[in-house]
């Protein structure tokens, strides 16, 4: 547990220090205008992290990340659209507050909780990762071979409605994890003749297309921003004795946000709903909910935080990463030359625990900057959407050349984007690619490993009691599509339907 | 057409997505035909299985009758993607900021943006800030810019 204090001076540096103020304002601002999410502004940062000390670009990460989670909660509370996909919930409770004249008070209850929720979650990955570390060192090829599949499969099958796209998605993912030589024979795999694709496919290309090109595209659509909104801080601040007043509904969300987190395929939007659900079925009087509640919208607002440093648990421990925000992360570790797992904490324990104290840091600075600046952060919902499009398609594409100096991979960037876009019109989900790009190498080499210690018996890939827990839970991920058609089978007489479902 | 509408993805184009699918796994093992051994049999299981999958889900295409999704219009879509070439294109013979002249304005028009002013100001202000960024603060190495006499 000691070890984890060997973080805190580097993490306390003033390059880092500013790194995270920076993160963290960048995050509340991206957070704040509709349709651009901490995923988009991880992916467009990613390129220029080459050039920046791991510390300092893993603590912008970590601001974003922290800060865009608040951020998504102004425009739900202050104009019902939710700023990002995790902030359903605070729409619930806080616009109503807004109509009672109480708009500053819900906005101080969303920081409160955010940063409640954020903190919960970095003491959870100081305290949890270290001893999963540990358990860890027990793997050997055959046991991340099935970590790997676990990974992918859950992400997949989890995050789609569709079994089918969710794992055509994993699968185009390995398809491009794949792409150059083969690691252990010098093969050639999927290069079709490109020079520049015989080194791989960068994952900063990959991330930047698939998460910065098609938010872009989608802001093109001007969102309603329902007219002036300076008007709406009004009322008075929070009092201390209110604050103290939302510790119960603060350590139950926080929990829940940092299980759903730990857990592979789940996100901040599923943390925040479910806290909101669990807060208000325990609450003795539950009449206010949904008319102005504050304890909907810290439910919502510490769950959906919550889940963000526990996200990483999974990934800095086993270098599995659980969702895209992680693969993000993961990404910007991998550019950096770190590879997260095991190893990582024994040849960079300063990075490694450096990160988790940037974590808690901002969670702080969000919660001093969101005091400070709320009328500021307040005026990001007038910027026009349909300027800020084309400036985000710019920055991604300098950024990519500037990465690599090679337009290929603008050109490539482009092709995952547009590739993106098409395919989440058909409703398959993204982050099964990113898992499958890279986990896919990690599975494939350690099953040819594995084969090659077992010498081909199929029966050496369960002979260890960690084997046959995660093979099971494969099996249980994969029985989860069943469960749901057979619910789906029950209510077929229920005349609605999902729109967005298309699922087979 | 209404916005809803244009949020609607028809049955065709849902099946050309999972046609593409099914092309790209074929495409995976025509590609990976000529290989032997270990470092085939990874590729050649991805490229039949997503031909499979791009089946199944293109079967139960049919079954939902007008999905909606959350991306901007497919025409608004693809057009955008078509300027995005082209500045790409126009980057490496005029440079990334001067090609960032003519494509703000053009998209910012392509997603409603009718306030010339407005418009012309932010692309100076935004072109401005890239200049600073990337060529005096990161000096990083881009193709020669025509506003700047490098060509």
């Amino acid at each position: 547990m000691l070890e984890v204090l060997h973080g805190l001076a580097p993490a306390i540096g003033l390059e880092s220090i500013i790194a995270m103020l920076i993160g963290t304002a960048a995050g509340i601002v991206v957070g704040a205008i509709p349709g651009l999410t901490a995923t988009l502004a991880m992916a467009l940062l990613l390129p220029f992290t080459y050039t920046m000390a791991p510390l300092t670009s893993l603590g912008m990460m970590a601001g974003i990340y922290n800060g865009s989670m608040y951020g998504g909660a102004i425009p739900a509370i202050l104009l019902k659209i939710p700023g990002t996909p995790s902030a359903v919930a605070t729409t619930f409770d806080g616009p109503p507050l807004v109509r009672e004249g109480r708009g500053k008070f819900a906005l101080h209850v969303a920081l409160v909780a955010s940063t409640a929720g954020s903190v919960i979650s970095a003491l959870s990955l100081m305290l949890l990762a270290p001893p999963l570390v540990t358990f860890s060192l027990r793997f050997g090829p055959v046991e991340y071979f099935w970590v790997a599949i676990f990974g992918m499969t859950a992400v997949s099958l989890l995050l789609a409605d569709a079994p089918a796209k969710g794992i055509a998605a994993g699968l185009l993912g390995i398809a491009v994890g794949i792409v150059g030589q083969d690691m252990m024979t010098g093969t050639e795999r999927l290069v079709f003749g490109v020079r520049d694709l015989a080194g791989g496919i960068s994952i900063a290309v990959l991330l930047t297309g698939l998460f910065a090109v098609p938010p872009a595209l989608a802001m093109l659509a001007p969102v309603d921003a329902g007219g002036d909104v300076r008007d709406s801080l009004k009322g008075a601040a929070i009092r201390l004795r209110e604050a103290i007043a939302l510790w119960p509904t603060l350590i139950r969300s926080g929990v829940i946000g940092v299980i759903i987190g730990i857990m592979p395929g789940a996100g901040g939007n599923l943390a925040g709903i479910l806290s909101y659900s669990e807060v208000k079925r325990s609450a003795r009087d539950q009449s206010r909910f949904g008319k102005g509640d504050p304890r909907g919208i810290a439910a919502s607002e510490c769950g959906n935080n919550a889940d963000n440093a526990s996200s990483l648990i999974p990934t800095l421990a086993l270098g599995v990463p659980g969702n895209s925000v992680a693969a993000l992360m993961m990404g910007a570790m991998l550019i950096q030359g770190l590879n997260p797992g095991p190893a990582l904490f024994a040849e960079h324990p300063d990075v490694v625990y450096g990160f988790m104290w940037q974590m808690l840091i901002t969670a702080f600075i969000m919660l001093i900057m969101g005091f400070a600046g709320a009328a500021l952060f307040v005026q990001m919902l007038r910027i026009p959407t349909a300027i800020l499009s084309p400036m985000i398609l710019i920055v991604c594409s300098i950024g990519t050349y500037a990465a690599g100096n090679s337009i290929v991979d603008v050109w490539l960037m482009l092709g995952f984007g547009g590739a993106a876009y098409l395919l989440s019109r058909a409703g398959y989900p993204m982050a099964p690619v990113v898992l499958g790009a890279i986990l896919g190498p990690l599975a494939e080499n350690s099953f040819r490993q594995a084969l090659l210690i077992t010498r081909g018996n199929p029966l050496g890939f369960v002979s260890s009691t960690v084997s046959i827990v995660l093979v099971l839970a494969i099996l249980l991920v994969l029985g989860t599509p069943l469960l749901r058609w057979l619910r789906r089978d029950r209510r077929r007489d229920e005349p609605s339907i999902p729109p967005a479902s298309e699922g087979s | 057409m209404s916005p809803d509408q244009d949020r609607t993805v028809s049955l065709v184009e849902r099946l050309t997505i999972h046609g593409l699918v099914g092309l790209t796994g074929a495409v995976i093992l025509w590609d990976t035909a000529s290989l032997s051994g270990a470092s085939a049999i990874f590729p050649r299981a991805i490229g039949a299985a997503l031909i499979c999958l791009a089946a199944i889900s293109a079967v139960y295409a049919f079954r939902i009758r007008s999905p909606t999704t959350e991306e901007v219009g497919l025409a608004m879509g693809l057009s955008a993607l078509v300027l995005l070439a082209l500045y790409i294109w126009t980057s490496v013979r005029i440079g990334f900021v001067t090609s960032s002249l003519w494509f703000v304005p053009a998209l910012a028009l392509l997603g409603g943006e009718r306030r010339a002013v407005h418009i012309a100001l932010l692309t100076i202000g935004f072109v401005l800030a890239v200049l600073i960024v990337f060529e005096v603060l990161f000096k990083q190495p881009l193709p020669p810019e025509l506003i700047l006499g490098e060509l």
